[in-house]
């Protein structure tokens, strides 16, 4: 009797686990009818739809709280799909890398380089009704450069030497030539210098800050939700879709759910699995056209004897196996990265593609090593790891490439905050695993803050420090964009052939997926935009 | 009772200054430096000195714990968050009641079906009915939370369309939930009370009352029952200390905005003062129901109560 009842019980949680785990339609991969792909145009060129949204509430998943809506805690690769329902900015990132107008219509630069003056849209108005001046424009930039990670990169503007010609006209003087001054004003969001003084307190002004954006933050339940309602009085044309509504999920799978079961609309940056899953819905479009916006990279500390001989660290390159890399750690989400400028960055390098020298060749790695003196396998290093779960089961996978070279190497895994502190901080580390962002305009401040000034010691390989420092330089100060383009270029020859500090890894692909009822979506930059978007 | 319950209370003081004493010393001794992650890499070095003056973090360790407890003791503070800059103590009575909810809903699943199942057990032992309970025992303590939630889901809220995935927007969003936090409860409870409730079916009591010729539903009730709730209560105290404390996995999963996903979120960002005000609350919210269920001992069993009046008198 017993075994009768267990049997029987057991089929039963086993067929209740089968019925839970079987799709909900079998039916292959395709595009639902009518279902239509993100536009990649310009938002400022996009005349906006004159569909009426069927849906007026859009819900977006989004996996961790922001805390804070700072234009700077807002711009992270987490936050891409909502930015710009919170902030406008004077410029937006374009496709090629370059930049285009936003609040900002035109410019004119200075004859000597050291100054722009900035013509803005007329007529755009803050949540509050008021409309936004020069002023503004300046303050706005101004709080963003007091803060610390904008400062470093905002250093080049004369504050006090900044005016408003008038309401429209802001003039913006710089402490010395720059020809990337626009990358910051594509992540300052503008805000109303008015009320920013009123509240006093930044916390509590960056709860539900005064902007232009298309939406106005209406209710933030921590942990939850943030609801906006679309801004009337928006400068593009109201938004379609009258509400927006950010709901927190931070479990992957639950969001695939929610999204499969209508609880929410958009489900951006999620795991390739998912996206597979999503793609094969009907009911559901799956996009994974954007750039990769983040680069993995093996980075070397250049104290380490041993690692300031050039062909120790030719030798580490050789001993790595790109390709299976990606399919390991990642998962098959990321392809291999010849270059440590982004793929849709100025001045990317594409010939470097087919003609990477460090091709997987342990033999040659093997080669190089004994010609070091270090044959004998005596070499030994520790790497320095986060806890993103890719870059750990990456460091596993470099210690067996290792390994069959005949080099030891110890994984140091610890939580971002002390990662990040170890090798900013101290000395005490041979090589570490990161990321680096890689699609945003010109590559030269991700490259001076990621690259050049932390973790790698360059100054201690001083002869090339020197030619890094004369490129970065050349770089910063040049103001013709293809004059730029030939210094990036030059840049990524010498870190390849001569530099090697930075062993260019993995590009993670970015995947995504919203409800086919959705129509006008622009993706655009690298960042979604929302106001011409509306429910079929 | 009453000098009872305040002895116990003051009892609870050093145990919470005991629990602020260790979280803190841990939290200051644990490597990497909370500006990092709020400042970022690009800060100067003034700007790193700035920022961890305003907080304290230039202090000397006990000098930090100092102003920690007199924030506490005097004014109830317990600081401000790094990440969001709000009050700690106003972020954790906004989480609390979800949390707290979600804690009711999972004791009323466990205690209502571990309760019964237990009872149904004992009274069936050595038969199918028993066997299923026992199974489902061990399904209980054996399953992970993780996958049995993500199991519900996909049934109930993916395939059959009859619940929500996730959230907290009223009645129907707490089912899940509490199915889910209360399997394991549940199934501990089921076991605790079968072999509490069999120690007393064999004793000479229940063997008189038989003999007496009671009936079979008095004797569970007033004979068996009475008797063996004393551990049931402990494992139900329990369980709820434990359903609040250890919400973290089930809020996860479920999206709740509840103490256990902001403790989560504190732990990873370094937000020290969230961290350190989560636990408090959670030892206090413990050391309250251990002693609920002290008091409850009084009302079970009459010779606990005699033993607290007597303290009394004595």
């Amino acid at each position: 009797m017993n075994k009768k009842v267990l049997s029987l019980l057991l089929a039963g949680i086993m067929l209740i686990s089968v019925l839970a785990g079987c799709e909900s339609s079998s039916a292959p991969a395709q595009e639902p009818s009518g279902a239509s792909a993100p536009s990649s145009a310009s938002p400022s060129e996009i005349a906006p739809a004159d569909a009426v949204s069927s849906k007026d509430t859009l819900i977006l998943a989004i996996s961790a709280d922001p805390s804070r809506l700072r234009s700077d805690s807002v711009r992270g690769l987490a936050n891409r799909s909502f930015r710009t329902i919170v902030y406008d900015y004077l410029f937006i990132s374009g496709d090629d890398g370059g930049y285009e107008p936003w609040l900002c219509k035109s410019f004119e630069l200075d004859e000597d380089g050291l100054g722009v003056t900035l013509h803005l849209e007329e007529g755009v108005k803050f949540h509050d009704g008021n409309v936004m001046t020069a002023e503004d424009v300046i303050a706005s930039l101004q709080i963003g450069a007091a803060d610390t990670s904008y400062g470093s990169v905002m250093k080049f503007i004369d504050f006090e030497n900044c005016k408003a010609v008038d309401a429209n006209t802001a003039y913006l003087k710089f402490l010395t030539k720059n020809g990337v001054w626009q990358a910051p004003l594509v992540s300052v969001g503008i805000i109303e210098k008015a009320a920013y003084e009123a509240v006093g307190n930044p916390d509590e002004f960056y709860a539900d800050p005064m902007t232009t954006a298309p939406y106005v933050l209406k209710n933030w339940v921590s942990g939850d939700s943030l609801t906006f309602e679309a801004f009337e009085d928006y400068w593009q044309g109201a938004p379609k879709i009258k509400n927006m509504i950010l709901r927190v999920i931070s479990e992957s799978a639950v969001s695939l759910m929610e999204l499969t079961t209508g609880g929410i609309d958009v489900f951006y940056n999620m795991t390739r699995e998912n996206y597979q899953t999503a793609s094969a819905n009907p009911e559901l479009i799956g996009y994974d056209g954007m750039a990769s916006p983040t680069s993995i990279f093996l980075g070397m500390n250049l104290n380490n004897p041993a690692l300031n001989d050039l062909r120790v660290r030719q030798a580490i390159a050789y001993a790595i196996d790109l390709n299976a890399i990606c399919i390991g750690a990642f998962d098959s989400a990321a392809t291999p990265c010849y270059s440590m400028i982004g793929v849709n960055a100025l001045g990317y390098d594409a010939s470097w593609e087919g003609n990477y020298p460090y091709q997987y060749n342990p033999e040659k790695a093997k080669e190089l090593l004994a010609d070091a003196g270090y044959g004998d396998g005596s070499l030994a290093f520790t790497v320095i790891v986060d806890s993103t779960a890719s870059r750990q089961l990456m460091a596993e996978q470099l210690l067996n490439m290792f390994a069959e070279v005949g080099i030891t190497l110890n994984i140091s895994k610890n939580d971002s905050a002390t990662a990040t502190d170890i090798v900013s901080k101290t000395n005490d580390y041979d090589m570490y695993i990161r990321g680096m962002s890689v699609n945003e305009g010109d590559s030269i401040t991700n490259l001076t803050t990621t690259v050049g000034t932390k973790g790698t010691h360059m100054e201690a390989d001083a002869q090339h420090y020197e030619d890094w420092l004369r490129i970065t330089t050349a770089i910063s100060e040049e103001l013709d964009a293809d004059k730029r383009a030939e210094g990036y270029k030059e840049l990524q020859k010498a870190f390849i052939e001569d530099m090697v500090y930075w062993i260019p890894g993995v590009l993670q692909k970015l995947y995504s997926a919203y409800s086919a009822k959705l129509d006008g979506v622009i993706i655009h930059g690298g960042y979604w935009y929302w106001t011409n978007a509306y429910f079929k | 009772m009453i000098r009872y319950i305040l002895k116990r209370l003051l009892t609870m003081l050093p145990v919470l200054l005991g629990v602020s004493f260790l979280i803190f010393t841990i939290m200051y001794f644990t490597p990497g430096d909370p500006a990092s992650i709020y400042l970022g890499e690009n800060a100067s070095e003034e700007q790193v000195a700035e920022w961890r003056a305003a907080r304290g973090l230039d202090k000397p360790y006990l000098r930090q714990y100092g102003d920690y407890l007199l924030g506490i003791v005097s004014r109830g503070d317990l600081g401000i968050s790094y990440k969001t800059g709000k009050s700690v103590t106003k972020a954790l009575l906004e989480r609390f009641p979800t949390t707290f909810t979600l804690a009711i809903a999972t004791s009323v699943v466990s205690m209502t079906v571990g309760i019964l199942l237990g009872i149904l057990a004992a009274n069936h032992q050595n038969t199918w009915v028993d066997s299923l309970a026992r199974f489902f025992g061990m399904i209980g303590v054996s399953m992970p939370m993780f996958w049995f939630g993500l199991l519900l889901i996909l049934f109930f809220a993916v395939r059959l369309r009859i619940l929500p995935v996730s959230g907290w927007y009223g009645p129907k969003y707490i089912i899940l939930p509490a199915l889910t936090l209360g399997l394991n409860h549940t199934a501990s409870l089921m076991r605790i009370t079968r072999s509490s409730v069999l120690d007393c079916i064999r004793q000479d009591y229940v063997t008189t009352a038989r003999a007496k010729g009671q009936k079979e539903s008095v004797i569970t009730r007033h004979h068996i029952l009475r008797n063996a709730m004393i551990p049931i209560v402990t494992a139900a105290g329990t369980s709820f200390g434990v359903a609040l404390g250890g919400a973290m996995v089930t809020e996860q999963i479920f999206s709740i905005p509840g103490l256990g996903s902001l403790m989560v979120n504190a732990i990873t960002n370094r937000d020290y003062p969230q961290v350190r005000g989560s636990v408090l609350l959670l030892a206090i919210s413990f050391s309250m129901v251990n002693l609920l269920v002290d008091v409850l001992y009084a009302f079970i069993d009459p010779r606990i109560k005699a033993r607290y009046a007597g303290k009394k008198g004595s």
